[in-house]
């Protein structure tokens, strides 16, 4: 009877463990005198609940850590806030709805600042800046050198519309990168089309990766897209937050570091003026 | 931007997808019913070991989540040198679990046709063959029929499983113009619509059909 009474009681803790926060699971606590940089509300008491989808070397989950560049971005504000990040990686088209929803405070995923984006989530100023490159077998870089091969890319990025009607029919479109390579290497696409950031580091040696050459009839092409952080519209006070915290490791160089340390230039922080791309 | 404003723009793509949905829905049950009718019959077979085996299959086939199987045939065939489309990976998938699913529908209806015509096919002589051509597969079939539409109307949602393996179907088409313009809740509420005036006609079609062929049994 009495192992009954302990069974229900272990079962019930960890139902209602389960059940608290966002169902994430949520790296070590900061230490009780730790003073916030700013005050903010967030979806769970004390936590910074994230939405990702793995997108290495820019997001993904390691244990219960989120890490890539914004996931080191993201762990270095939740340090300056005095906040835990709960972690959550969902599907990739489940991200924004899920923000939106005002379910999770930020999605991390390299997302680019554009005008329609901003008119439904609230978008941090620009982080850094990345680029779309051609993964070819021999180092095309030119959005006419695309024609009549099969193509493919991944849902989300800005040039998909303009791709779509430059190929039309021979461009595919994947869910995520990780489906992208797969049929890269099983041959069943030519070209991949990527962030270079993202091509740089799933790159296998017989591809070569390439800047695309800015051509007239792809938008993505003639400019470097801005990086941002969405977070709820109607969470002003988080945005403001972010926004001088990011200020702060922009200035303290902190933020070419995590650059580095993930593999890419540290030039990408040199955004230029904050534009929505339309 | 408006909810509703964006539709017109939305409409051109998603109406390709849904054409894409319908095309893969078509050909997964046009290939997979009468590979289920094929399982029925197998499983009523009089040696033990096809009975067994054909048995196997089936379970297999129903016990494995057409996602599942849907992987398995676009990302694990291409390690055994068979690198199938996204298109024929999705119609090979799905008729699978409609070949799968549709042999316990049709085994169903094959049974329930009377004993007593099948003795009395045996009476006139009739080959086995025969009996299953002329007397219990064409009224197995009828009795099949609404369930069969059933199982239609879940293929045709199933095919938005294809979305995982890049094939521009509708909710693919949906969650493309989602990406971009971050408006996903206006866009899969008109996919959405969409699948509905497919599916809920095709409900109407099986009471409609439950109806008038229950007067001839």
């Amino acid at each position: 009877m009495k192992n009954q009474k302990t069974t229900v009681i272990a079962a019930l803790a960890f139902a209602a463990t389960a059940l608290s926060g966002c169902g994430g699971t949520a790296s070590s606590a900061p230490s009780a005198d730790c003073k916030p940089a700013h005050e903010f509300p967030t979806v769970a008491e004390g936590k910074l609940s994230v939405v990702l989808y793995d997108l290495p070397p820019f997001s993904k989950l390691e244990g219960n850590k989120v890490a890539g560049v914004d996931g080191d971005i993201i762990n270095a504000i939740a340090e300056m806030e005095c906040l835990s990040v709960s972690a959550k990686s969902v599907a990739t088209a489940a991200n924004i709805p899920t923000v939106q929803a005002g379910r999770a405070d930020l999605s991390i995923a390299a997302w680019y600042r554009t005008a329609s984006r901003a008119e439904i989530v609230g978008l941090t100023d620009p982080i850094y800046t990345d680029q779309m490159a051609i993964i070819s077998k021999d180092g095309l870089d030119d959005a006419e050198q695309l024609k009549g091969k099969t193509v493919g890319t991944v849902d989300g990025y800005l040039w998909v519309d303009d791709m779509k009607k430059l190929l039309g029919d021979s461009l595919k479109v994947y869910p995520t990168t990780l489906n992208m390579n797969q049929d890269l290497e099983a041959g069943r696409i030519d070209i991949g089309i990527d962030s270079y950031g993202s091509a740089q580091f799933n790159k296998k040696s017989d591809f070569q990766v390439s800047v695309i050459k800015p051509h007239e009839a792809v938008a993505a092409s003639k400019e470097a897209a801005q990086i941002a952080i969405p977070v709820p519209k109607q969470n002003a006070e988080l945005l403001a937050a972010l926004n001088a915290d990011l200020k702060t490791l922009r200035e303290s160089g902190k933020l070419e570091e995590i650059l580095k340390a993930n593999g890419l230039d540290s030039s990408a922080a040199d955004t230029g003026e904050a534009r929505l791309i339309s | 931007m408006n909810f509703l404003s964006d539709w017109p723009t939305f409409l051109p793509g998603l109406l390709a997808g849904l054409g894409v949905s319908v095309q893969v829905a078509l050909l997964s049950l046009v290939i997979g019913i009468p590979g289920g009718l094929l399982l029925a019959i197998g499983a009523s077979s009089r040696k033990k070991a096809v009975r067994l085996l054909i048995i196997g299959v089936v379970e297999i086939g129903r016990g494995t989540p057409a996602l599942v199987v849907l992987q398995i045939f676009y990302f694990g065939l291409p390690a055994s040198g068979l690198t199938l489309s996204s298109m024929a990976a999705s119609v090979v998938a799905l008729a699978a679990t409609t070949a799968a699913y549709t042999s316990e529908i049709l085994r169903g209806g094959l049974q329930a046709v009377p004993q007593g015509e099948v003795e009395a096919a045996g009476a006139l002589g009739m080959s086995r063959r025969d009996t299953l051509r002329f007397i219990v597969v064409p009224q197995g079939l009828r009795i099949a029929i609404p369930s069969l539409i059933g199982f239609a109307i879940l293929i045709f949602q199933a095919t938005s499983l294809a979305y995982t393996v890049a094939l521009p179907e509708l909710l693919s088409q949906a969650y493309s113009i989602g990406s971009s313009t971050f408006n996903y809740l206006s866009v899969l509420v008109l996919a959405g619509l969409m699948y509905a005036a497919i599916t809920i006609p095709a409900s109407w079609l099986t009471s409609r059909a439950e109806k008038r062929l229950a007067r001839h049994l």
